[in-house]
């Protein structure tokens, strides 16, 4: 395993899990119909690469706009890299989002309360 | 003349309402997408704070999905996969300066009716800081379906809305009946 990647569409996100470099990327709008559909094969390779050694993940997200699958399955990850980072990995997160929209704070902020593992929340001027 | 259908009804009907856009038929993904992106640009157009076309893009997409999965009333999107999506309605009016108005509408069945009723009622009891809470909730408590229901869409439709939210089923007839949804969302001076 090496690179996962997803492909944006108009409605969900650009998603790449690189396992050379230890990084994640997730950008774009996030509302598909069905996200456990889409977030699946993104747990599942996850799994993969904390299954053996100790290892580092960069995360980097930049989604615009989550429905409430995406944020179910979000939530759902981050709870997974945490139990990871607990049992030792390197993980650490940025993420972006509209400066000026304290809905989008007050949600990232719920997600992050879950999160064990650094971040950095970072407004972006749109 | 082949019926009595006429567009001025409709032009009338949502003239008087103030109502700019509405679409009904099967609320596919694809469907959604475009009305969403739609509304946005008109919205951006109109100089609307970025906020509360945040706050209606995302209501729009809740009950667009509430539709495409729950609608009784289906068609067959997918001729390959047989994929099929709901029917409904769903419009967006700009009521007056200080509110926007958000409906929408399908068939469901009677047996769901008490449920749906139960669950918008309870929404509309909750304060604000009671509704975060209950989101929260779900969002760490609940569990996902195999259809990526993860039982959150109303309660962040009510987050976003101007409650109470405002419904009505009526009944076509025994087991069938149209329920429809206003969603108010104000905007702030």
């Amino acid at each position: 395993m090496e690179r996962y990647i997803l492909e944006a569409t108009k409605y969900t996100p650009y998603i790449e899990l690189d396992t050379n470099l230890g990084t994640l990327q997730v950008m774009g709008d996030s509302y598909p119909e069905n996200a456990l559909e889409l977030y699946q094969p993104l747990l599942t390779r996850i799994d993969a690469y904390f299954a053996d050694n100790i290892k580092k993940l960069d995360i980097y997200l930049q989604i615009d706009y989550l429905n409430t699958s995406s944020s179910k399955m979000l939530i759902d990850i981050f709870t997974k890299l945490s139990y990871y980072f607990d049992k030792g990995n390197q993980i650490s997160a940025v993420w972006k989002y509209p400066e000026d929209d304290e809905d989008y704070r007050e949600q990232c902020m719920m997600f992050l309360e879950e999160a064990h593992f650094p971040y950095q929340l970072v407004g972006l001027a749109y | 003349m082949r019926s009595s259908f006429s567009a001025y009804s409709i032009f009338q009907a949502m003239h008087d309402n103030n109502i700019q856009f509405s679409y009904k038929g099967p609320l596919t993904q694809d469907i959604l997408t475009s009305f969403g992106e739609s509304i946005k640009e008109k919205l951006h157009t109109d100089d609307c704070d970025e906020k509360v076309i945040r706050r209606i893009f995302s209501i729009l997409v809740e009950s667009a999905q509430n539709i495409l999965k729950y609608s009784t009333d289906r068609l067959e999107v997918d001729a390959v996969t047989r994929k099929d999506a709901g029917v409904g309605i769903i419009g967006i009016g700009n009521l007056t300066d200080k509110e926007f108005l958000v409906f929408s509408g399908n068939l469901i069945n009677a047996d769901s009716m008490p449920r749906i009723k139960a669950l918008i009622d309870h929404l509309n009891s909750l304060t604000a800081a009671e509704l975060s809470l209950h989101y929260q909730k779900q969002l760490k408590e609940g569990t996902i379906a195999a259809d990526g229901s993860a039982g959150l869409g109303w309660i962040e439709i009510a987050r976003k809305a101007n409650r109470p939210l405002e419904y009505e089923f009526v009944e076509l007839s025994p087991g069938e009946i149209f329920f429809e949804i206003k969603i108010y969302i104000r905007v702030e001076d």
